[in-house]
């Protein structure tokens, strides 16, 4: 499999376009989602799905087979998420911590919300809550790693989260609490 | 409270962190769009490579001039006064001084005081020893005699020594008579006339100076002139000799359809060369150039590509073309179903395909002067590497070109022979105009498929002109 990679990796180099093409089909859906997840619809997503994607063949050269492929291409989509969100939004700070009420049961709430529910919260955030909580929660960064990708102090980072959490945390209470009129709606 | 972010983060990331979305259908195109476009900033990138390696080379060939010219003075400058030469006492001939003899004495036998020494060593004037000297040139030219030979204060003359007539023959060998010079001036050489030793030639035309025009030193000015540059253009048809190893399965693919399908074409090649000439015969000639070669294609058959869903591919005996079928609508048609009256291929095209390769060429040429007058005439022959800079094919419709991109499976170098005339015409002493008719062939085939293998060959006229310097 690793061999089969690797000279996939090596004709795309080489500019074959049905390497290229293959690249693209084996990996296309699972890097949309990414994006997807830092976009806040489709056609934003789409964006960065294509500027990522040429990014990825622009740079193969440098993948150096030392880590996962998928995790290489996952951190360039998420960077090139990263750029355009700083280039389209200006950053505002939030200072005062959020505190959230309630909780929630995950292993409950995965049984009764799907992924794409999810997804549409995601979205439906703010850019900046949206991609801290991204940074910290799917991409496993820490603050300190947050503040220096988005040049924010830890402290924003973390008040960005916590608000961030709050939302979520109430729109998916919403969600499970009233599961027949979302599913039905 | 601090497990309820994690909890929340966990549902979010075990939900979304794998998670699949399909792009839109049309992504692909527009990602694929924008791939293409990255041969220009190569063929950019080749062509200020191309820019360096031609100003190193004039660099060095500048300074390997320059560091001949000042190594090498021309005789007149050089200072005839040098340091003693270092020769023994005790090998140097006894002879009787003559304090009577001066330098202000020979002045007035003859008027040219640079040439005084000369006829000081030899006893004879220059001509009469020029004409006689070659019988002599083994025999008195000691392998001890310094190049530079003190002349300077020679103060003998013709006069002088046909005023000494009994010095013995065996006593008069010329580098002894200069070491003697420098140790006990002035002194009297005393050789008959007729039995007088010679000087080697090549010691002789150095005391001479190029003054003296005698046919090597009009030799010495002509082959001063080692170096030429010049720029070139020539117009270029190419087209190619192809073998079919294996037909396609399902296909007539065979060198029948490829020959009646494609055509060679013209193109403009330019460049610099550089020349070394060994002698008035033999001449290296090296340098760049761009060139382009490739075909036209007025019949080329479309087939799908297999295991794509989107792309389609141009068959040439060149190699495939990988195209996005949305781009070329207006040229592709589908085939009609009776296939008597088809080409090969599911589908046709309703334009002129062209595909071309360009090259930066690095030439080994030897040219041989078979005629070397005011209109020269020479062979030439050799190798001319070229290193892929471009590869790309266009569409060409009522004077409207729509990119397809590159040939697949093209080599990245190209090993041609050369062999030519060529007509030189001189216009003045350093400017030279080049007239050079040329056939190039490759040598090994410039394709990697499996199907085809491919030898171009052009037929091109270099014109230009060369400064010699």
């Amino acid at each position: 499999m690793e061999q089969e990679l690797s000279n996939l990796l090596k004709d795309c180099i080489a500019g074959k376009k049905k390497a290229q093409e293959t690249l693209y089909r084996q990996y296309s859906s699972f890097l949309f989602g990414v994006c997807l997840s830092y976009s806040k619809n489709k056609a934003e997503a789409e964006d960065i799905f294509q500027d990522g994607f040429v990014r990825i063949y622009q740079n193969l050269k440098q993948f150096k087979g030392d880590g996962s492929f998928e995790g290489w291409m996952r951190r360039i989509m998420v960077n090139t998420a990263l750029e355009r969100f700083r280039k389209s939004n200006p950053l505002y700070l939030v200072e005062d911590y959020y505190s959230y009420d309630g909780d929630i049961d995950p292993e409950d709430a995965v049984s009764r919300i799907s992924a794409d529910d999810l997804l549409n919260l995601i979205q439906e955030l703010s850019p900046m809550y949206r991609v801290v909580f991204n940074l910290y929660a799917l991409e496993g960064m820490s603050h300190k790693e947050i503040a220096e990708k988005l040049s924010i102090s830890e402290g924003t980072s973390k008040s960005n989260l916590s608000r961030a959490r709050a939302i979520l945390q109430k729109k998916v209470k919403a969600l499970f609490t009233v599961p027949i009129s979302h599913s039905n709606g | 409270m601090d497990n309820e972010p994690k909890n929340i983060d966990r549902l979010f990331r075990n939900q979304l962190h794998e998670y699949h979305a399909d792009p839109p259908p049309d992504a692909w195109e527009n990602i694929y769009s924008r791939l293409e476009k990255k041969p220009v900033r190569s063929l950019l990138f080749y062509m200020k490579w191309a820019a360096a390696s031609v100003l190193i080379l004039l660099a060095f060939g500048t300074g390997y001039y320059f560091a001949l010219y000042q190594n090498q003075p021309s005789l007149a400058e050089k200072p005839i006064l040098q340091e003693k030469p270092e020769i023994p006492p005790s090998t140097l001939p006894q002879t009787a001084t003559n304090p009577n003899i001066t330098r202000n004495a020979h002045k007035k036998h003859n008027p040219e005081p640079d040439r005084q020494p000369v006829k000081t060593i030899t006893t004879q004037s220059a001509p009469a020893l020029l004409a006689n000297n070659s019988s002599h040139s083994g025999e008195n030219s000691s392998p001890e005699i310094p190049e530079q030979l003190p002349m300077a204060n020679m103060p003998v003359t013709v006069q002088d020594i046909s005023e000494s007539p009994d010095q013995n023959p065996a006593q008069t060998d010329d580098l002894a008579e200069f070491a003697r010079s420098q140790v006990n001036p002035p002194v009297p050489v005393q050789v008959p006339p007729d039995n007088t030793p010679k000087m080697n030639e090549e010691l002789m035309r150095k005391l001479l100076g190029t003054d003296d025009i005698t046919p090597e030193s009009e030799n010495m000015v002509k082959n001063s002139q080692k170096w030429s540059v010049g720029g070139l253009l020539a117009p270029m048809y190419s087209y190619r000799s192809i073998e079919v190893i294996k037909v396609p399965e399902g296909t007539e693919l065979n060198e029948e359809f490829y020959n009646q399908a494609e055509n060679g074409i013209t193109t403009l090649s330019s460049g610099l060369n550089i020349n070394y000439a060994f002698n008035d015969n033999l001449t290296l000639q090296t340098g760049f150039v761009f060139s382009k070669i490739g075909q036209s294609n007025s019949d080329v058959p479309i087939f799908n590509e297999p295991g794509s869903q989107y792309l389609m591919q141009l068959n040439t005996s060149a190699g495939n073309i990988i195209i996005n079928p949305s781009k070329f609508a207006s040229q592709i048609e589908i085939q009609p179903a009776d296939p008597k009256d088809t080409t090969t291929g599911n589908f046709g095209v309703n334009s002129t395909l062209f595909q071309n390769f360009s090259y930066v060429e690095l030439p080994l040429v030897i040219k041989y002067n078979l005629i070397d007058r005011k209109i020269g005439f020479n062979v030439r022959g050799g190798l001319s590497p070229g290193f892929m800079v471009g590869n790309n094919s266009y569409f060409a419709n009522d004077g409207n070109k729509l990119s397809s991109g590159i040939t697949q499976d093209v080599n990245q170098v190209i090993y041609n022979s050369l062999i030519g005339f060529g007509i030189d015409i001189k216009l003045s002493k350093s400017l030279v105009f080049n007239l050079e008719p040329t056939f190039k062939y490759s040598l090994f085939s410039i394709t990697s498929g499996e199907f085809v293998r491919m030898h171009p060959y052009s037929v091109s006229c270099f014109t230009g002109v060369s400064y010699k310097f």
